[in-house]
């Protein structure tokens, strides 16, 4: 479903990500692990389209959408829940839910409401507080409503930018209950998280990133299994 | 005359004032929101309006169809302008952009002068009839036209940004502009609705200020530069701000004006600029800053 084929991106002069292939298909949820600069984040930007690519392709079905700037790539199926959440803090619950429809606003009118319903049911806590601003959400709450608004536009692929970022232990675990539920759903899930276990328990594929390259992947059950993944990423001891 | 009367005299001109300032303010407010642009060719926006309204309408169009057809070239002319001039130097830092709102209006200015002259024009109130009598205070009738023009035309943007669809992803790249993109929503095509939107605010004014002052090439600037001081008083990035910061500029220079010296009543405005800039840089509504991206 969306695939990256050797894709190179740069900021300014200095090259972030240095050929990148990934595929993921259809259902699934893959995720991305790596150290704090190994490029997570420019990854999943490169393929909302925050960032070009200086070379590479991305394909979302058949169609490239590598050179589409990130306005354009919404409405080809492809949703980026940022880094840090980033909910339109001074709009209510549903204007945030409603914004992430936007690009279908025009086309899919009818459907809104209902699907706003839908995804209020995914988080009830946010069914209780539509008309409030989004500003005044609690993290949790702010990276639910964040996820619902990225649900919204009705991706074929979403991308997770951290997730469970800066969020208290308990919430993080309610975080990742609501991702499991939407793997159960059929969503098909490209997500980066810097809470390595947690990811790879309810992933089934992964790949890890280390400075701008993928330096391993694989099934998600196997690299917990895995003494280098272990080391590295699940800070388990060689030689406990 | 008493005091009082002569005081609500000073508020009622003030108002009427103060309701012109603060729909260019909303237009300062609304393009600096989008697109962290302040635009110091909003000024000549109201220029325009009011010389298309004075043209067409000396060309023998009724009234209502000159003005919304003015209103309408005024929109065209910023579209393009923003598309030809603004949205081609988008790369450059949002200072530059300043500079280049300022040559901007340099030239429009220039090409008005050189279409209608330096001569002054006059325009019919909307409706006839002598001054009205309020409590000894005295108010023209075109008075209640600005008045009723700045309500009417605040509620309709309040509505607009409150309750439409775009209003609301406008407000969305005034919040996040990021992550406004990632909804889907072009920043290229809320920058070129906020420019023209407030160009028609702008149009506006010019309209109906026109039957009370002298229509010239010249108008702009005064009211420009009005416009700027009430927008950052209201703290530049409020819109209920900048209509505050309009009616008390406008009620603030016309007290000052009546009871110090008429003298002062431009220099009134720009000591409040100074005293709200190095007391509250914030403007009064001091939101601004946190919110804006």
């Amino acid at each position: 479903m969306l695939k990256v084929v050797k894709v190179s991106t740069y900021h300014g002069r200095s090259k972030v990500l240095d050929s990148i292939s990934l595929n993921v298909e259809k259902g699934e949820m893959v995720t991305i692990i790596g150290a704090n600069g190994a490029g997570k984040s420019t990854l999943l930007g490169t393929i909302a389209g925050i960032y070009r690519p200086k070379s590479g392709q991305i394909y979302l079905g058949t169609k490239q959408t590598s050179c589409l700037p990130a306005e354009k790539v919404v409405p080809e199926g492809i949703s980026l829940v940022p880094e840090h959440r980033a909910v339109f803090d001074s709009l209510t619950v549903t204007d945030n839910l409603k914004l992430g429809a936007y690009h279908r606003y025009r086309t899919d009118k009818k459907n809104i409401e209902s699907d706003i319903e839908n995804v209020l049911s995914l988080f009830p806590v946010l069914k209780d507080r539509t008309q409030q601003l989004a500003g005044t959400l609690s993290g949790g709450e702010q990276q639910m409503l964040a996820i619902g608004r990225g649900l919204m536009a009705n991706p074929k692929v979403l991308l997770l930018d951290e997730p469970s970022l800066g969020l208290a232990p308990l919430v993080v675990k309610e975080i990742f209950e609501i991702l499991i539920n939407l793997k159960k759903r059929g969503t098909t899930i490209l997500m980066v998280e810097q809470n390595a276990r947690a990811a790879l328990k309810i992933a089934d594929r992964a790949y890890i990133l280390e400075r701008g390259t993928i330096s391993l992947a694989g099934r998600a059950r196997d690299m917990l299994q895995d003494t280098r993944v272990q080391s590295a990423y699940l800070g388990a001891r060689l030689h406990a | 005359m008493s005091l009082a009367s002569e005081l609500l005299q000073y508020l009622l001109s003030g108002l009427t004032m103060g309701g012109i300032y603060a729909l260019v303010a909303l237009g300062f407010v609304i393009i600096h929101n989008v697109t962290g642009i302040i635009n110091f060719a909003q000024g000549e926006f109201v220029m325009l309006g009011a010389m298309f309204m004075v043209t067409l309408v000396k060309a023998g169009l009724p009234a209502p169809v000159a003005l919304l057809l003015s209103i309408l070239l005024v929109m065209i002319i910023v579209a393009v302008i923003e598309v030809g001039a603004i949205r081609s130097a988008k790369r450059a830092s949002p200072v530059s952009l300043v500079i280049l709102t300022i040559g901007l209006s340099t030239a429009i200015k220039g090409i008005a002068l050189l279409v209608w002259g330096t001569h002054p024009y006059r325009l019919e109130p909307f409706t006839k009839g002598g001054p009205i009598n309020i409590g000894g205070a005295t108010i023209v009738p075109q008075s209640l036209w600005i008045i009723g023009t700045t309500v009417v035309v605040l509620a309709v943007t309040f509505f607009v940004f409150e309750y439409t669809y775009w209003g609301k992803a406008l407000r969305a790249c005034v919040v996040n502009k990021f992550a406004a993109r990632l909804m889907g929503i072009n920043p290229r095509k809320m920058s070129l609705i906020a420019f023209v939107f407030s160009a028609a605010l702008s149009a506006l004014a010019g309209i109906v200020i026109a039957p009370i002052t002298y229509v010239t090439y010249d108008m702009g600037l005064m009211l420009g530069l009005k416009g700027f001081v009430a927008a950052v008083l209201g703290g530049l990035s409020s819109t209920p701000g900048a209509v505050f910061g309009g009616l008390a500029l406008g009620v603030i220079e016309s007290m000052g004006a009546g009871l110090i010296s008429s003298g002062y009543k431009d220099g009134i405005s720009f000591v409040l600029l100074l005293l709200v800039l190095f007391l509250k840089p914030g403007g009064i509504f001091g939101i601004s800053g946190s919110k804006r991206v």
